[in-house]
């Protein structure tokens, strides 16, 4: 079976696809051995055995058919810690977008209506956004009693940044018990009106702090789950790492030299792996280190020996250091056609799923690429990869993290409809994204009326 | 179609195939007018997006606010924030080897602002635009009307060449229209049966990988998905939503998302016989059956979590902030209450209905290219409101007669009802689909049947003058509901487009109104 994977990798590695073509940019000869593709965890689904391990838990099946309440609610063991852990970066990644679109809408986009008690509003989107000094002006503008009050557990975040010890609570939660299978409904919106300067008109609001204590909440069983299945519940702060919201990057980064130091992927659990965005345990370990580094470059060299992700990444890297774009796409959609070809050659047999695991690789790639170009300054080009990992997902690969994150992207853009258009979809299993619909649904009309360009066309 | 690794799923082909020099694609229709102050169809600005530059345009990636033909660190704001003085990057031709100056871009400006060019979309600069003076050959001064906060944002149109034309009173029915010279990525002309076009490259502002492409009038969907997959042609503009599980699964083709918010109606011509009564438009949205209209017209999958269409009540897609959730999409067809409203109404029922005498007859015609989209929607639109006991008559209507009479209002004593789309970026402003129609103010130039109602034109008058955000998004909530209500349109669903590319044609970027703003990255990979 070897002889014949290495022959797979072999022939891909002298594809003419794979060299540098008249019309498009050069991309790299694949760096992947065969050992490589053996690896992750896609090829390793080809095998019954393997994937045994996963059937017999509602919770995976679920995920792979994107059915998240069901995923959540069926889930148990290593799947609840992984189910609750996306569900927490899930709503993170809310909260990022509710406080992106709330700081546009009073700021870049303020209007005459809005009056002082709007900047309690835009005060927590920038304590989310660790815009500490600017909040602070806001917090001190704000008129409202209520308003004031509710403002004054901010504070301690203002000063030094979000840390565990320092407790948001939501005005207008319920917040249920921490525990597996309890149900954390979503609240009516709006969560209050704001006067505004116009006589007799007032504003409907919704609050950011929603969100963020719904994603701790999630978290926190998270945690609950990993003790109780025995799971290092500092593998949660590695998968959690690229979604946490700035205010919580500097507590994050403090303790992620330690983490790096002591976690061991062969101790990784598989399901952390399992239908995830990283394909062996050491990529995991290197988009969390990728994260915090001060040097991502070195940090994409270092990894590259370890990780399957940073081997491929870095071979994109034009001699400049830019990631080139093309160059992804290209060993993106390779490294996925050599794994399919791999899983069958391994089985002796083509199976119809085979396909539908091999996308994972791609989106994989995609995601991670999305990550570094961040990291490298090349924030259109991240764009042109979320684009592309968007669209070229198959039904089973479509994450809706990656997606809640785009969105989320995009809103930071001024850039409301695409986002507004995911969480409309994803409704159904996130019921709370309504508290961040609210926002852009004022971005959007206020983007809209002041647009300037014509309306319908046919 | 629910996918599982246990109860199986669909097999990957390969193929492998050659490089192709040209890039072929079909689109919904041909152009109507190259020339872009004309355009009306999205497949309009789609090909003017290839041929020309827009002065600004969002970038469809990032969103950010930028200018092939603007050197952005030389622009100057002044007359205290009235004025933008732009000067132009080094070395831009148009196609015809003409040097690109600022007589271009005022010549642009003033053709906009003379009354007698008779552009719509020159109409919405009119409101902010006030002149534009050159200061020197790569500098203009463009003024405006009044202070804005991003003045760049009102100067997003294309720029026209002052050389061809021979006075700022620019005429839609001209050579322009078929043969445009443009600063854009591509050069070519506008033939009966395509559109060719022609990297650009003698120019500093672009530089296409891709050297040639051919836009083909969209054929029947079979051929143009059989052609796409034998590598014959490289794209579709928009995928029937029949056709897109087989090909998400394909990996020579790869689905892209083009993120208009479309919806689609039938406009009720409420001046036509017993159209004219609430309770008789009332009956006929009852007496459709939406489901069944979707399922076999659109391949409606109801495991689909990603299902492409979704029934509206109103003029909005679902997930914008003006739909009004409180009003319910009709999805089935209810005869009892169909027949209930008939007979208030004055009808009678004798195996057909009959008004004063005379069986309803009804004349239905429908947009031609969206037959491509929702096979024989028309004919089963058709089916239904006979089996509900109406006589119909269908007719399919050219992509030409659409845009200059459907929906300028010249069709009224034609039909009773027509089906359509419409499509919309971050501006959803319906308030030219309903408000009544009037040349000398510039209102209701979208209006199909020419509908009016007073209490409608409050409310759009109540969006237009909304001081407050909330105020515009209420007024909006108000006239969904009233619509809902007074049924000039019957509101059927809100369609995705989706796009099919060749898997070989790589880094390709689409956002609204965006198709083709990005064309210079995208490649043919071999």
């Amino acid at each position: 079976m070897m002889n014949v994977i290495m022959l797979v990798a072999l022939l891909g590695c002298s594809d003419d696809s794979t060299e540098p073509s008249e019309e498009g940019s050069a991309a790299p000869a694949n760096v992947w051995s065969a050992a490589d593709v053996e690896r992750t965890w896609v090829f390793k689904a080809a095998d019954a055995n393997w994937r045994g391990k996963f059937e017999g838990d509602p919770g995976w099946t679920a995920l792979f058919n994107r059915d998240y309440e069901s995923a959540l609610s069926g889930s148990s063991g290593a799947s609840a810690v992984r189910m609750y852990s996306e569900f927490a970066s899930v709503y993170r990644q809310a909260t990022l977008m509710h406080a992106h679109a709330t700081n546009h809408i009073y700021d870049t986009d303020r209007q005459d209506e809005d009056g002082n008690d709007t900047l309690y509003l835009r005060g927590v989107a920038r304590s989310v956004l660790a815009q500490y000094e600017t909040a602070k002006t806001d917090f001190a503008s704000v008129e409202d009693e209520k308003l004031k009050g509710m403002s004054t557990q901010w504070s301690s975040v203002l000063d030094g940044g979000w840390t565990s010890d320092k407790i948001i609570e939501g005005s207008f939660v319920n917040v249920p018990p921490v525990k597996m299978g309890a149900k954390f409904r979503p609240e009516s919106i709006p969560h209050f009106t704001i006067s505004t300067t116009v006589e007799g008109a007032s504003s409907d609001a919704t609050d950011t702090t929603e969100l963020w204590v719904r994603s701790r909440w999630y978290e926190a069983v998270a945690r609950e789950a990993a003790k109780q299945a025995t799971i290092d519940e500092r593998w949660i702060d590695v998968f959690m790492a690229p979604w946490v919201v700035p205010m919580e990057f500097d507590t994050a980064k403090s303790q992620s030299e330690g983490i790096l130091a002591e976690l061991k992927p062969e101790a990784m659990n598989e399901g952390w792996l399992f239908l995830s965005r990283n394909l062996v345990a050491d990529d995991a370990l290197f988009l969390y280190a990728l994260q915090f580094s001060d040097a991502p470059s070195d940090t994409l060299n270092v990894w590259s020996e370890k990780s399957l992700l940073a081997k491929i990444l870095l071979s994109c890297v034009l001699p400049e250091g830019n990631l080139d774009v093309p160059s992804v796409l290209d060993a993106a959609s390779q490294l996925e056609l050599d794994i399919l070809e791999s899983m069958k050659a391994s089985q002796g047999k083509e199976e119809p799923f085979y396909p539908l695991f091999a996308d994972f690789a791609e989106q994989a790639v995609l995601i991670a690429g999305v990550m570094v170009a961040e990291r490298l300054d090349q924030r259109e080009d991240s764009g042109r990869l979320r684009l592309n990992a968007r669209d070229l997902a198959l039904q089973n690969s479509k994450d809706a993290l990656f997606l809640t994150s785009f969105a989320a992207w995009d809103v930071e853009n001024r850039y409301p409809l695409r986002a507004q258009d995911m969480i409309h979809k994803y409704n159904g299993d996130f019921p709370a994204f309504k508290v961040a619909g609210h926002p852009l649904g004022t971005l959007q009309i206020r983007l809209g009326r002041s647009a300037g360009v014509p309306g319908a066309a046919n | 179609m629910k996918k599982s690794w246990m109860l199986g799923g669909v097999l990957l082909t390969s193929a492998v195939l050659g490089t192709a020099v040209e890039v072929k694609f079909y689109d919904e229709a041909l152009p109507i007018t190259l020339n872009p102050l004309f355009a009306t169809t999205m497949v309009d600005n789609r090909a003017h997006e290839l041929y020309f530059d827009r002065l600004y345009y969002n970038n469809p990636t990032d969103n950010s606010l930028t200018s092939r033909l603007i050197d952005e660190s030389q622009t100057k704001i002044e007359d205290a924030g009235k004025s933008l003085r732009l000067t132009i990057k080094e070395g831009i031709t148009w196609h015809n080897g003409k040097k690109f100056t600022a007589n271009d871009i005022c010549f642009t400006i003033d053709a906009m602002l003379n009354i007698r060019t008779p552009s719509p979309i020159a109409h919405y600069y009119r409101e902010h635009l006030s002149g534009c003076t050159v200061e020197k050959s790569n500098v203009a001064k463009v003024t405006f009307k009044r202070v804005y906060h991003n003045p760049r944002e009102r100067l997003k149109f294309f720029v026209l060449p002052k050389s061809e034309f021979s006075s700022t009173n620019v005429q839609p029915d001209t050579e322009f229209a078929n043969q445009p010279v443009g600063t854009g990525p591509m050069k070519g002309v506008l033939g009966t049966k395509a559109a060719r076009f022609e990297a650009h490259t003698k120019t500093s502002h672009h530089s296409p990988k891709i050297k040639e492409m051919k836009l083909s009038q969209a054929q029947d969907p079979a051929v143009q998905i059989s052609t796409l997959r034998n590598g014959a042609m490289h794209g579709i503009i928009s995928v029937p939503p029949i056709y897109r599980p087989e090909l998400q699964t394909e990996s020579e083709v790869q689905l892209r998302s083009y993120d208009l918010r479309s919806w689609w109606f039938i406009a009720l011509n409420t001046d036509s016989g017993p159209l004219a009564k609430k309770e008789v438009r009332q009956a006929l949205n009852y007496s459709l059956d939406r489901s069944e209209l979707r399922e076999k017209s659109i391949g409606f999958d109801k495991n689909d979590k990603e299902s492409p269409c979704e029934f509206i009540s109103g003029p909005f897609v679902q997930s914008s902030a003006y739909y009004n959730h409180e009003v319910p999409p009709v999805e089935f067809a209810d005869r009892r209450k169909a027949d209930a409203l008939l007979t208030a109404a004055g009808l009678e029922k004798n195996g057909l209905w009959f008004n004063e005498g005379k069986p309803v007859a009804l004349r239905i015609g429908m947009d031609a290219k969206l037959g491509k989209e929702a096979t024989d929607l028309l004919t089963q639109i058709g089916n239904q409101l006979q089996e509900a006991g109406f006589q119909t008559r269908i007719f399919k209507i050219s992509s030409d007669d659409w845009n200059r009479k459907a929906i300028t209002g010249q069709l009224s004593n034609d039909y009773d009802m027509l089906i359509g789309k419409w499509s919309f970026g971050i501006n959803e402003d319906v308030n030219d689909l309903f408000q009544t129609r009037s040349e000398t103010k510039f209102q209701g130039r979208h209006n199909i049947f020419n509908y009016s109602n007073p209490e409608v034109d409050a409310t759009l008058m109540e969006y237009e003058k909304a001081r407050t955000t909330d105020t515009a998004k209420n007024a909006y909530h108000k006239l969904h509901s009233q619509l809902a209500d007074d049924l000039p349109y019957l509101f059927l669903w809100k369609l995705d487009t989706k796009s099919a590319w060749r898997a070989e044609v790589k880094d390709i970027t689409i956002s609204p109104y965006y198709y083709f703003t990005d064309i210079n990255r995208w490649y043919v990979s071999k």
